[in-house]
Formats: structure tokens, sequence, C-alpha cells
């Protein structure tokens, strides 16, 4: 016959196992690799109760991939082809990509798949139909400006940023494409400063985060624009700066609302897009990086691996995947020197953890990945500054050449080819000799000029100091500056 | 409502649904689910519009709520074969027209899995997408399915969304749905319940943007300074007051004074501060420093506000 173990035994193995598997703690990062590779799914299929999750496969790959890149430890290039081609496989023939095999385009899941294409290779990129994309975008447009996420689907600035950061990416933004987004995002900013899913809703850190990443996409070499022309940048940064807890140091996503890991990087990460158009320099001290590293190193780990909303939590690949950004984020200040593409990042000293990969604030993924796709698809075509160079090398050369010729071939070799109007060769020599002797009298001249009409005379008034008060002469724009300035 | 099961499927060659061998990310399909998406693909790309390929929609939201393109087939479906009448037995109304025994059950399902699945981004926009016939009824109704889903979560984004639609599709469909007086009246009751509810706040505002002729802004200061009163650190209730005040079209430079007047008061607090800093005439860059001074994270930050 068997007996029950007693309830004080399975208490305590139940207390031990918790002990050992469950809980945060403040560990090294690398420790999250085997669980982000078990996420990806490298060596075997994910459970059974992911079928919850079976609309979202572009995520799936996204997510855990994105992880392990910025965690520095990033999947083999064999891992991120087979990356791909999983993605691939999701392209639909009328241009996005599906949650899953057979099911139907949705541009969020499409924004995941260009996201997680960016670990892929050009010969990966070549097989994205960019020209049905762009059909297909815009199928989805709405005349108020807004995207929906699929045929009869939901439209909120999730479906811009989803929509505009694809179309950024592939460089198939058009001004038709961009129509009235602009406006759409803006009837979203609520009176509290942050961004609803409609006009007149209530402010919420995802939404606040994909619409000001689209107003930076509506010109791709001006990101600035959309800020400063759509958004109410003094209200926006006051609701962003009480997001963040005081006590906790993490964010929270509304007023008066729990704080949650993931919004480490949509809140976050509109810190970098707003702190591009405010009258402060960002030097480390706008938010509080402190204060959200240390609640993500210290409450965010789970012990085996993976990052938590919140202590108490299971990981996820998804938290996992905004808690490293939120780290990317908290390590890093990000200056925009140039396109959407272009960001530079300079290192603050937050705690004693590896960096993490700095990342494109406006797309989520390492700034070098994004300008490495981004390049793909856009056209090197020389800029008006490299035609003008180069004409004027040309033409350079060319002057160069005939003086030469004029000034050294015998006069007769010229007369045999029947060139015979050219000016007398005796200008050729007088020409730069006047020019050098007239350096040398500008010289003189100087020197002359200094000595005899700057110099004041030995009993000027200027050139006295009372030895008492120190009182001399100054030019007027001296006393300016001191008296006025 | 019959079960999928119940429907004759030896017409339809099922297809495979498997992990792809070397892809990453795949799911280990339990066999329930690989036979019911194997019958549900190739009726889906038929576009047979059915009683039995509703029954697998049914079916296939149990186990996914998240597919999309399930939801959007089963909107073609009902749209169709004219089963989208709503039932509101559920909530103690009965439907303007006698509904059919399925499509009442069809309601219930809608009915049931939204108070069940409340977080789920499709289940809301698919009672929009069928709420098209501008009844006052079906108005009603989806407000009483919203209250009773904040009920439990009273915060719940997705509902809140979901009322504003509703209210604002009443006003240009059905202007009688609803009584605007009695909907302020109730987010008034609401505040009081929890007047850390930033839900009912963006509620509220909207109600005001929506009704302007509700929009009395001495009414209003005197509700949100009241709850000030009692919770002054309350982000909600100060953002709300900077909210009406800075609506341009019903606020009033006496209101904006004496909301300043009100809030010298609470200087200890920082909202109040940043409150005052915002609204007040005179010894502005005198709050931003206090703010500088109380708020050591945002330092850079207020003392900047300060230099403008």
């Amino acid at each position: 016959m068997e007996t029950s173990p007693s309830v004080e035994a399975v208490i305590e193995l139940q207390s031990k196992i918790d002990d050992i598997f469950a809980g945060s703690s403040e560990q090294d990062l690398n420790t999250h690799t085997r669980f982000l590779r078990m996420m990806l799914g490298v060596d075997g299929s994910l459970p059974s109760p992911f079928v919850k999750l079976d609309a979202s496969h572009p995520w799936l790959v996204f997510w855990p991939l994105n992880s392990l890149e910025l965690v520095g430890s990033p999947a083999s290039p064999e891992e991120k082809a087979r990356a791909a081609e999983t993605i691939l496989q999701l392209q639909n023939p009328d241009g996005g990509f599906a949650g899953g095999v057979g099911q139907s385009s949705h541009v969020i899941g499409t924004y995941a798949a260009i996201m997680a294409l960016s670990y892929g290779s050009p010969e990966h990129w070549a097989r994205i139909n960019v020209g049905k994309m762009y059909e297909w975008l815009m199928s989805l447009k709405q005349p108020n400006g807004s995207f929906i996420t699929c045929e009869h689907g939901e439209a909120d600035p999730r479906t811009s940023y989803c929509a505009l950061a694809v179309a950024t990416i592939l460089n198939i933004v058009t001004p038709a494409l961009t129509e009235n987004v602009g406006e759409y995002i803006q009837s979203c900013q609520t009176y509290e400063g942050g961004y609803a899913n409609t006009p007149l809703g209530e402010a919420h850190g995802g939404y606040a985060f994909c619409s000001l990443a689209t107003l930076m996409m509506l010109k791709r070499d001006y990101p600035r624009y959309g800020l400063e022309k759509y958004c109410n940048i003094s209200k926006l940064s006051r609701w962003l700066l009480r997001r963040q807890d005081p006590a906790a140091g993490a964010f929270n996503g509304r007023t008066n609302k729990l704080v949650d890991s993931c919004y480490s990087h949509w809140i976050g990460g509109c810190w970098p897009l707003v702190s591009q158009v405010l009258d402060v320099v960002d030097n480390g001290q706008l938010w509080n990086r402190q204060g959200l590293r240390d609640y993500l190193v210290k409450c965010c780990q789970f012990k085996v691996g993976g990052f938590i909303d919140k202590p108490g939590a299971r990981p996820d690949a998804y938290h996992s995947n905004y808690s490293l950004c939120g780290l990317a984020l908290a390590q890093h200040i990000y200056t925009l020197t140039g396109s959407v593409f272009d960001w530079t990042s300079q290192r603050v000293d937050v705690g004693p953890e590896k960096e993490v990969v700095p990342i494109n604030p406006i797309f989520g993924i390492p700034t070098a990945q994004a300008v490495c796709m981004g390049t793909y698809f856009t056209p090197q075509t020389p800029s008006r500054e490299e035609y003008q160079g180069f004409a004027l090398y040309v033409s350079a050369t060319v002057a160069l050449l005939l003086f030469l010729a004029w000034s050294l071939v015998p006069q007769e070799w010229l007369h045999s080819i029947n060139v015979v109007y050219f000016p007398s060769r005796y200008w050729a020599v007088a020409v730069p000799a006047f020019i050098l002797v007239l350096m040398l009298y500008i010289y003189i001249g100087l020197d002359a000029y200094n000595k005899e009409v700057l110099t004041p005379s030995p009993t000027s008034l200027h050139t006295f100091t009372d030895i008492d008060t120190m009182v001399h002469d100054e030019p007027l724009s001296e006393v300016n500056k001191k008296m006025y300035s | 409502m019959k079960p999928w099961t119940e429907f004759d499927f030896s017409d339809v060659v099922p297809e495979h649904v498997a992990e792809i061998p070397g892809h990453l990310a795949q799911i280990a399909y339990p066999e329930h689910f690989k036979t019911v998406m194997g019958l549900f693909l190739p009726i889906y790309k038929a576009k047979e519009r059915s009683e039995r390929a509703l029954a697998l929609t049914y079916e296939l939201i149990e186990l996914n709520p998240a597919y999309y393109f399930v939801w959007d087939f089963r909107f073609e479906i009902v749209r169709a074969i004219g089963s989208d009448v709503f039932d509101y037995k559920l909530v103690g109304l009965t439907p303007s027209a006698p509904a059919q025994p399925e499509t009442s059950e069809d309601g219930e399902f809608v009915n049931q899995f939204t108070l069940s699945k409340s977080k789920n981004y499709q289940i809301w926009n698919y009672r929009a997408l069928l709420l098209d016939r501008h009844n006052e009824l079906w108005y009603r109704g989806e407000k009483l399915i919203v209250s009773m889903v904040l009920e439990d979560d009273a915060k719940n984004f997705h509902a809140w969304s979901h009322l504003r639609w509703v209210i604002t599709q009443s006003v240009k469909h059905a202007p009688q749905a609803f009584d605007a007086v009695q909907l302020l009246a109730d987010c008034t009751a609401l505040l009081l319940e929890d007047v850390f509810n930033n839900s009912v706040w963006a509620y509220r505002f909207f109600l005001l943007k929506t009704y302007p002729s509700l929009f009395d802004i001495d009414e209003e200061l005197k509700l949100v300074t009241a709850h000030i009163a009692s919770a002054p650190s309350n982000e909600s209730a100060w953002s709300y007051l900077s909210g009406v005040l800075d609506d341009k079209a019903s606020s009033t430079t006496a209101a904006t004074s004496s909301a300043v007047q009100f809030a010298l008061a609470f200087q200890d607090e920082p909202l109040a501060l940043q409150f005052l800093a915002e609204h007040a005439q005179e010894n502005v860059s005198t709050y931003y420093s206090l703010l500088a001074e109380k708020e050591p994270f945002a330092k850079s930050f207020w003392l900047a506000q300060v230099a403008e």
C-alpha cells in the first residue's frame, strides 16, 4: 500500500523547489542565455500551452533573438538563418506577414517579422516583397491617418508605429503613406500629456512610445520634425517624469497603476526620443536611470533565467526583451546625429553588470543592426555635395593641364596641331611672379601698419596703468562685456 | 449551438498541421488542436461561410482567443448567414427583435467570452464590428456589458475604451440611448468609490468633451478640489485639474486664479508645486526651484524649466 507524504513534508519540498527555481535575484546577465535559447526553440519545440501564442510567431522569434543579441550572447549565424527562413515562411502573397502559417497578414506581426529579419542577411532581405508590402500597407490606411491591424481590425497608434517602422526600414515611405499620420497621432495626446489608443482616451505607456516613434519617422532625414510639429512636448515630458515610481525606480504605464518591467521600454524608450527636442541636455540626470537599473537588475531577474514583470511573476520572452531594452536605455545616453538610423550612445555607469548592446531607440533593435538593414534598402545615390565635389575636381584638373600645356609645350608643337590663338606665354611667368611679389608687399605693408598706426605712442594715455587702483584703459567691447553681461 | 463534432466534415480534405523541421520557435501542437485547425484551414481558404465553419471558429477561439484571422472570418460568416443579433438576456435586457435560438446562443457566447477574456483585443473589436445597427437598446446593452467587466476589473483599458466608443457612436446615431446628465452623475459616483482610478478621471474628461453642455468649469473645480483636499498626492486629480483649466473652450481666468489660490495650501506636495509653476502668474521660477529640491531625480529637468 502506498503512503502519502505528510503535509509538512510536501510544504517543505515545495519551499525548496520555490527556492531553487522561483524568485528574483541579482545575478550575472549571462544566466539568461539558456532561458532565451529555450524560448527561441533552438533545440526543441515550445510546449503545447504556447498554442495561445500561435498567432504571434514573428514575436516568438523576435523577442528571444533580440534579447540574446542585447545580452551579448547572440545566436549563431546558422541559427539566425533558420530564424529568417521561419519568418519568410509567414510572408503572404498580399505583401504582409502572418502571425502563423496559413493565417492572414497582420501589421503588428509584420513589424516583428521585419525586426526579426534584420538578423538575416541580404540573401533573405532580397526575398521580401517590398512592392506588395507597400500596396498592403496602403490598403490598411484610413482617411483619418490611422492604420488598421488587418481586414476588419482595430486602429490605434500601435498600428501606426508598426506600419511606419516597416515602411521606414524597407524605404517605402511616401507622402501618401504619411498623409494625416501626424494629425492622427496628435489627436491621441490626452489632457495628461501621454497618448491613448483613441482621441479623448486614457494616457498609456505603450501608446505613448508608439506615438512618439511614429512622429519621429514622418521625415526619415529630419526625425525631430514630427515631434516639433505635432507634440505638446512640455505636457508629455512631465507626464513621462511622473511614470517613474520614486520608491521602486520602475515605470508604470498609467497614472496610479502598478509598475511593470515592460514599461522600461515603453516609457523608458520615450526619453531618448523626447530628449532630442527638449531644451535641456540629457546629462544622465534627466530621469532616474539608477532607479530603473536597480529595479531591473535586483527585482526582475528570475533565478533560472529570464526577466519577470514584477517580483512573484514568471519569466517570459516579452518581459525579457523589454527589460533588456530598458537596461540598454538606462546604461546609455542617446543622441540623434542624422536620420532615424543615426544614433550615437554614451555609456553611463549605473552598475557593475555588463554593458547591454545599445539599441536604436526608434526600432528597439541594436543600432548597427538597423543601419545594416536600412542601408540595404536605400539605393546608393550620391548626394548633391558629392556631385559638386566631383565636378570641381574635374574642372581643377583640366585647368591645371591647360595651364601646363600653354606654358611648357613648345610653340611649334601647338601650332602644328592648329592651336594658334592663346595668350602670350610671357604671362605664364609674369602673372605668378606678380602674385608672389604682391604677397611679399602685403607682408611688409602689414608689418609697417602695425608699427606706425596701431601701436600707440609711448606718451599716449592708453598705455598708462594707475598702480594704486590698477585702472587702465580698455577697448569699448571689453567694457561692455564687464558691465552688462 | 451545435459543437463542431456534430457536423459532417467528410467532404473536407484536412490540412496537415505540424511543426516545420528546422524552423525556430515551433510549438508542439496537441492532437486536438491539429485536428481542428486541419479542418478549419481548407474551409477558411475556400471562404465557406456556413454553420459548420462557425462551429469551428468557436473551438479555435477557445483554444486561442488571439486568432485575429479566425475572428475576422467569423465576422464574415455571421454577416453572411445573418446570425448577428446580440442577446442581452444575460444582462437583463430583451432583444428588440425575436432572435432565433442559434443566434441568441451566439450572442450569449460573445457576451460570456467578453466577461471571461476581457483583456483580449479581438473580442472588443468584434463587438464593435457587430454593433452597426444603431439601435438604442444595443448601445445600452454594450454599456451594461462594460459595467459588468468593470465590476471585476475597474481599470480595464479595453472596457473603458469600448464604453467611450459606444457613447461616441450613440451621440451620432441614437442620441436618445443615454442620458448625459445621468452618465456624469454615475461618473461622479465612481470617483467616490475610488478616487485613484485614473480611468474614471479620463472618462469624465471624455464626457465633458462629448457633451459640452455638461461642462461647467465651476462645478468641476468644486469637485476636483474636494477630491484633492482628501488625497493631495493623487496625480490623477491634479492632472484632471490642469486638464479642465487648460481647456480653452470652457475654462475662465477666474477659475484658474481660484485654483491657484487653492493649490497654495499644498506646497509640500510636488504635484501642487508643479500645478502652481504651470498656472500661477508669479513666483513661477521659485516653484520650479522647489520642485528641483523635492525631486532630486529630476533636478536637471526642473532647473531647465526655471531658466526658460
